[in-house]
């Protein structure tokens, strides 16, 4: 990895968070908003492969650990696991079709809302399983799906113009 | 500089950095504590920007609602002029005027004592996932903001301080699923619990079935968690669940503070002694 990556990469990681804890803020609709991150972290895990989308998925987890009240760690796990499984999927998936983007994103956002209920549900922090499924993770599913295309092009663009 | 990836396998990373992950999880789950030193670093990193980013939105929202928002200005103003009228008189047949003012010296002078225990705080980021109800604010352990201490606005309650680095503060807000509040409704003193529901509105449990709730009461503080003075303004009941069994009743509650559209919050340093002796 050179100095250039390097940058860019920080640079990602740095406004992905930044956007998700402030200026997302204006697209929350019924106190839901989407998981930029998620998207990011499955991106990289698609576009420059599993090792980088680990190490990646991990640190962006982490730092939304960090900007949020929740559990310490469970967001550095799903980012992690999700870029990693993106990873070996675009390996064998045409990455480029926005239909197989988006479908990967709504699968690893579904995943990763089940997966948060079971451990909240471990910690006895959350009980209602049922209500939480259909008033937070399922419309969460549904408005990352929707910034999924756009998000995927702005970095895209951004990689090419960086000139990696 | 080369930072070299390929020496490791990635399902070795990835076990490194799950494993990394999970003791994170268990690590807190059972100290019931977060990892405070980095927390600290990121949010100083952050929050420096966050705070920018908050003051432009808000300038561009000023230069629209003062500048570009006021082109009807003039049929709005003769509008404003006739209901002043319309108001002054309602208001001179006010017969209840010697009561209000009672009420309004008693708010004056909860008003004073709570300015003197107060700091002013600016809402610079809010949570990062949709899983907690959090905000963050730009004050912290320097400026004297520590764990516990209760987050109001002039209208309400708003939540307590439950994390904090040197520079920021992180509010657990009302309507949080974690959150708790011992409260009173106003009107005839039922005890119970006000609990967030990660939406608009919090449900009180543990209130007595024999007692009388109506919609429209007021719900207030009751002092009794030992984090919320007594006698704060929480919000206003709108819905009573009753069902033909069990001991108690729940109730939806409206905070009567906008916890969605925050800006500007205060913190109250709390002493032991506090209380308003609301009756």
């Amino acid at each position: 990895m050179t100095l250039k990556n390097l940058l860019f990469f920080v640079s990602v990681i740095f406004f992905t968070i930044f956007f998700q804890s402030s200026a997302l803020n204006i697209l929350v609709i019924a106190h839901i908003k989407p998981d930029l991150v998620l998207i990011v972290a499955c991106y990289i895990g698609l576009y420059w492969g599993e090792k980088t989308g680990t190490c990646l998925g991990f640190l962006l987890g982490l730092l939304q650990d960090i900007f949020s009240g929740g559990l310490l760690g469970l967001n550095a796990l799903t980012k992690t696991l999700f870029s990693y499984l993106c990873g070996k999927a675009g390996k064998r998936l045409n990455i480029k079709n926005m239909i197989v983007q988006v479908l990967l994103i709504a699968f690893s956002s579904l995943l990763e809302g089940i997966l948060f209920l079971f451990v909240l549900r471990i910690f006895h922090l959350r009980k209602e399983i049922h209500e939480t499924f259909f008033h937070l993770v399922l419309p969460q599913t549904l408005y990352t799906m929707i910034l999924t295309p756009i998000v995927f092009r702005i970095i895209n663009f951004l990689h090419q113009k960086w000139g990696l | 500089m080369d930072l070299n990836l390929n020496k490791h396998r990635p399902l070795s990373l990835l076990i490194f950095f799950l494993s990394a992950s999970s003791f994170l999880i268990i690590f807190q789950g059972s100290k019931g504590k977060r990892c405070n030193t980095v927390i600290e670093s990121s949010m100083t990193i952050f929050s420096p920007l966050q705070k920018l980013t908050i003051n432009i939105a808000r300038g561009t929202r000023y230069v629209w609602s003062d500048y570009i928002a006021l082109v009807n200005i003039r049929q709005e103003n003769r509008e404003l002029k006739n209901k002043i009228e319309i108001l002054k008189n309602i208001n001179n047949q006010y017969i209840e005027a010697v009561q209000a003012n009672k009420r309004l010296r008693k708010l004056l002078a909860f008003q004073k004592k709570i300015s003197e225990l107060t700091i002013s705080s600016e809402i610079i980021g809010k949570d990062s996932t949709n899983w907690c109800q959090n905000i963050l604010l730009d004050k912290g352990r320097q400026e004297g903001i520590s764990v516990n201490m209760p987050v109001v606005t002039y209208n309400g309650v708003v939540g307590k301080i439950h994390e904090v680095t040197n520079h920021t503060a992180k509010v657990l807000l009302i309507n949080d699923i974690n959150s708790s509040v011992a409260v009173l409704i106003q009107r005839n003193r039922a005890e119970g619990i006000l609990v967030g529901k990660a939406k608009n509105y919090c449900t009180i449990k543990y209130l007595r079935r024999d007692v009388e709730v109506k919609k429209g009461d007021r719900v207030i503080t009751s002092g009794m968690g030992g984090v919320f003075p007594k006698g704060l303004i929480v919000g206003t009941v709108s819905k009573i669940h009753k069902n033909n069994y069990g001991l108690f009743q729940y109730a939806e509650v409206i905070p009567e503070a906008n916890i969605s559209k925050l800006e500007e919050v205060f913190i109250i340093k709390r002493t032991p002694a506090f209380s308003l002796n609301e009756k």
